[in-house]
């Protein structure tokens, strides 16, 4: 990278399963103003805006349109990213690095409540091919869990454990939907939904928000808290159609984690990440991506798990926010990670923080299966 | 150090009304071809790709995946951008940026739209707010006709005036291959089309056209390599200020002033008219290239329909506008914007062939969108200091 | 022992397609405040607690959260291309599959594409597949949604036919879908009438091994 950028403000707003009370714009506003709470900072110190948002999600075309007024962006250079919000930080981080700008605000944001997610998610499979067979993301992730668990021998067992943990650590983090006490046996015997995935092995719907605030090391200096470095960043999309890759593989996440290592020096992630929040839309996939992401070995994420390594107290923490199976903001989920992997470096974790974390990673997806990932290392 | 960064290659579809042999990826796969022969590039030595459209237009979720085939995504970081009619300028700012950035040499911007796969008013009507003003406001045009009355009511401008917009427009794009629609139509002939919501007319109004828009932005390091006159982008700004209709101050759309401003004082222009060389502008529609040319200072409001009828806009004037025939002769909604930079590039790097201008040191391009929004850049055939 | 998770209140947290848009039942639940002591914590480490919770009630809780409901309307023509174009009317009149070949990695694309994504160049000639495939991996989906062309429990899969090199989703049917494995053999069931969609194949059924 050509200088510094770091993360000085984080806000979010708490992810819950329908914020009838609130609009996107309200839900924006609320997590802008902690962001700005939290650096310090007033809002005509923000001197550009990246928001991210979907247009199918919220039911209106140029979603962006629905949320200016609420992120500050009045009489700012604005722009916006449609897809995970790790994507949009990305995109918020270059805009400081081209010179232009000393700080960027990037905000996120969701309502699940308001649609039908089987329609929207649809929506993602070609028109021509897929969409006519009534595919939607659940089906189309049961593909991959079966491909992967069929590959490697992975087990409902394996993944039940990463519920079990998620749900749990949930109870820990105040901003998330869904804590909740498991065994493996209330996840084994959870509702089939499409084999293998059941009810517990997914995701909830969620409502929420999530702002960041960037700054270039010269504005960062002079925020109250310590700055958390951007380290590394990369992302790579893999092939669209679902029948071109053998989904138990995830080629594009190995070559966005490579990129982001590579900046930020992480030679051995086992090792030197300290915290690790991933994108766990399923069960299988937080076992999956910790392969993708060179935590352990092709076909070794069940194994980690059981070893309890990625739990609270383990040596690679993993999620001890809830993670998407707790709270799922899509378009928000993203950067609702990095948000906490910021509180986990400052200190600021309270019952969720891993003790002397100093580089975690955060990470995001975009498209059906993992088609497309953005990895984060962020420290201190 | 931020990288300088130039574009250095273009291409475009031959926008129209309908492509029934191609679907959007394939669309999407003639654009970025075009794009690499003209900078004499492969695929490969791309470093990232940037898309986007008005997703209600083709009914696809998540574009930055399906299109991966046409795209040239496939291994590379992808993504997509996308605000509204914006989208295409909102691109081609973030090239720069992405460019500029460092974190990356080459990257191909791409816009695209395929509006005859659906009801452009069904779809535009969502873009405004459900609650407050999406039952009481039926699509585009009418904001625009808003727009236009006020105009007129506020400075005497008249409808001929705003024909001899569309009238010299249309005029341009006979000489570009690329444009949608190539054929010259008369004041009368404007005045005389049907009436669609008053003051604005059928011919005062741009068509729904078919179409993609590849970009390639490379760094310094690079640029002059690839190609021997890059157009370096000098600077970039915007303003999307309104979230709903009714807070839309409709004189002189006041977005596209302050951006302008913005971006005037950032690249030292102090008197547009002399300085800049070429403009190409998102006018979706006939006013604006009256109202909006006052907003960017090329004269004083209400003032503009002096300059349309003196010729300064046309292409031999001295500051000719829309030379590829602009958004009233083609309009790819999520190209548009893009459009306009690679018309502006074209005049720059000298391969604008029939409607070149001669001897463009320096060109303006703008997007237009959402609820009166306004981006703009600014690109010069010298290399930054 | 009951199961710890009561199903019906969290299962309301999941797809709201299995609830198959039932309205909300009573008013909508307040978010819980966060206690004094909590928000002390939160607030000194970072956080503030919910803005809601700190606000002036009183009118607050006068407020009927309104909701207002509705759909967009957009309908949409995609065109097919000229390439998938061949599909289709190959799978209409004739009951054929065919996939495209990229010469460049010979990669046999079903669907066929009119370009090969990897090598960024066209693709050159139409080879016929199928077409029995093989199952490469597949899900019994045990929920319903409007969109689903069959009743739940049904059968999706990726099937990679003869000679193709990627996988075609697509539905199984007629079959039993405790015994669906991937590996096993698979063979088209053409509906009698043909309109040249995807579903001009109703399924695909197991059929037994060469």
């Amino acid at each position: 990278m050509t200088e510094r950028v770091a993360i000085v403000g984080v806000g979010q707003t708490r992810q819950e399963r329908n914020k009838v009370y609130d609009t996107f714009a309200d839900m924006v506003y609320e997590a802008t103003t902690l962001a700005l709470a939290d650096a310090g900072l007033s809002i005509d110190q923000i001197e550009n805006v990246v928001s991210a948002s979907n247009d199918f999600w919220d039911g209106r075309t140029i979603s962006s349109m629905a949320i200016n007024d609420a992120c500050g962006s009045y009489d700012k250079n604005i722009s916006c990213v449609e897809g995970d919000g790790t994507f949009a930080a990305f995109y918020g981080m270059t805009r400081i690095l081209s010179g232009a700008y000393d700080t960027t605000l990037v905000v996120a944001h969701s309502k699940g409540s308001e649609s039908v997610s089987s329609h929207i998610t649809n929506a993602m499979f070609d028109p021509l091919y897929v969409r006519a067979l009534g595919l939607d993301a659940i089906s189309s992730a049961a593909f991959q869990a079966r491909r992967y668990m069929d590959r490697y021998g992975v087990s409902e067992e394996q993944c039940a454990l990463v519920s079990v943990k998620n749900h749990g650590n949930a109870f820990r983090n105040p901003y998330a939907q869904l804590p909740l006490r498991l065994t493996v046996q209330d996840v084994l015997q959870s509702r089939m939904l499409a084999d293998p995935i059941k009810l517990l092995d997914a995701s909830p719907i969620s409502d929420g928000a999530c702002a960041i605030i960037l700054a270039r090391e010269s504005a960062a200096r002079k925020t109250p808290k310590p700055p958390v470095w951007v380290r590394g960043v990369g992302y790579c999309a893999d092939a669209y159609h679902l029948g071109d890759r053998d989904l138990a593989e995830c080629a594009a996440l190995v070559q966005a984690a490579r990129k982001a290592y590579d900046m930020a020096g992480v030679r051995n992630p086992r090792k030197q990440l300290d915290v690790v929040e991933l994108y766990d839309a399923f069960t299988y996939q937080e076992l999956l991506w910790t392969e993708g992401l060179g935590l352990c070995g092709p076909g070794e994420g069940g194994r980690l798990i059981e070893s309890g390594a990625t739990q609270l107290e383990g040596d690679i923490p993993v999620n001890p926010s809830g993670g998407l199976l707790s709270a799922h903001t899509v378009i928000a989920a993203g950067l609702v990670r990095i948000a906490e992997c910021v509180l986990q470096l400052r200190g600021e974790a309270g019952e969720r923080q891993v003790k002397g974390a100093r580089t975690a990673l955060a990470h995001g997806v975009n498209g059906p299966c993992g088609q497309s990932h953005c990895v984060w290392v962020l420290g201190v | 150090m931020p990288n300088r960064v130039a574009i250095v290659g273009t291409g475009q579809t031959h926008h129209c009304t309908r492509r029934l042999d191609v679907n959007g990826v394939e669309l999407i796969y003639e654009a970025v071809g075009r794009a690499l022969e003209d900078a004499e590039l492969k695929m490969k030595d791309i470093d990232g790709v940037i898309i986007g459209n008005m997703d209600h237009f083709e009914g696809i979720n998540y574009v930055d995946c399906w299109s991966i085939d046409g795209s040239g995504g496939f291994g590379k970081p992808t993504m997509k951008l996308t605000t509204g009619g914006t989208t295409g300028s909102t691109l081609a700012i973030a090239g720069y940026h992405m460019v500029a950035s460092g974190m990356f040499d080459k990257l191909m911007v791409i816009g695209w739209e395929k509006n005859s796969e659906s009801d452009t008013t069904g779809a535009i009507t969502t873009a405004f707010d459900p609650i407050w003003d999406r039952l009481v406001f039926a699509g585009a045009i009418s904001g625009l006709a808003v727009e236009a009355s006020v105009y007129m009511a506020t400075f005497g401008v008249t409808e001929r005036d705003a024909a001899r917009v569309t009238v010299r427009d249309r005029r341009h794009a006979c000489l570009n291959p690329y444009a949608h629609l190539r054929k010259e139509v008369t004041i009368e002939e404007v005045m005389n089309s049907p009436r669609l919501s008053d003051p604005l007319k059928l011919l005062d109004l741009c068509p729904r056209t078919d179409g993609a828009c590849a970009v390639i932005f490379a760094s310094e390091h690079v640029a002059e390599k690839i190609c021997p006159k890059p157009a370096w982008v000098l600077g970039t700004a915007n303003r999307h200020l309104y979230t709903y209709l009714g807070d839309t101050d409709f004189v002189n759309l006041p977005s596209l002033r302050r951006a302008s401003q913005e971006l005037y004082s950032k690249t030292g222009i102090r008197e547009p008219l002399k300085q800049i060389d070429v403009m190409e502008l998102y006018l979706p529609y006939s006013f604006a290239g009256l109202s909006w040319i006052e907003a960017l200072g090329l004269c004083k409001p209400g003032e503009a329909p002096r300059l349309l009828w003196d010729g300064v806009t046309d292409l031999g004037g001295e500051l000719p506008i829309n030379p590829s025939g602009g958004v009233i002769s083609c309009n790819p909604i999520g190209a548009t914007g893009l459009i306009r930079c690679a018309e502006a590039a074209l005049q720059i790097m000298g391969k604008a062939d029939k409607r070149q201008v001669p001897d463009v040191k320096i060109a303006l391009s703008t997007g237009f969108g959402g609820c009166f929004w306004s981006d703009i850049l600014l690109y010069g055939a010298k290399k930054p200091q | 022992m009951p199961p710890l998770v009561n199903l019906p209140k969290e299962a309301a947290h999941f797809n709201l397609a299995l609830q198959l848009h039932k309205p909300e039942h009573g008013p909508p639940q307040r978010p819980p405040k966060i206690d004094n002591a909590q928000a002390r914590i939160y607030s000194e480490a970072h956080l503030t607690p919910n803005r809601r919770d700190t606000m002036s009630a009183d009118w607050l809780s006068n407020v009927e959260p309104m909701v207002y409901k509705s759909r967009i309307k957009v309908p949409y023509t995609w065109s097919v291309g000229e390439t998938g174009s061949r599909f289709f009317v190959e799978l209409r009149d004739n009951k054929r599959l065919f996939g495209k070949r990229c010469a460049g990695c010979n990669t046999v694309y079903v669907p066929p594409r009119k370009m090969c994504g990897r090598c960024f160049r066209d693709t050159d000639d139409w080879v016929e597949v199928g077409p029995e495939g093989t199952l490469q991996t597949f899900t019994v989906v045990r929920y319903s949604h409007e969109l689903q062309p069959m009743a739940a429990p049904f059968a999706y899969g990726i099937i990679l036919l003869d000679r193709a090199s990627t996988g075609l989703v697509h539905l199984i049917g007629d079959t039993d879908l405790a015994a669906l494995r991937a590996g096993i053999r698979l063979a088209p069931v053409f509906r009698e009438e043909r309109s040249g969609t995807i579903l001009d194949i109703a399924y695909f059924r197991p059929v037994g091994s060469r």
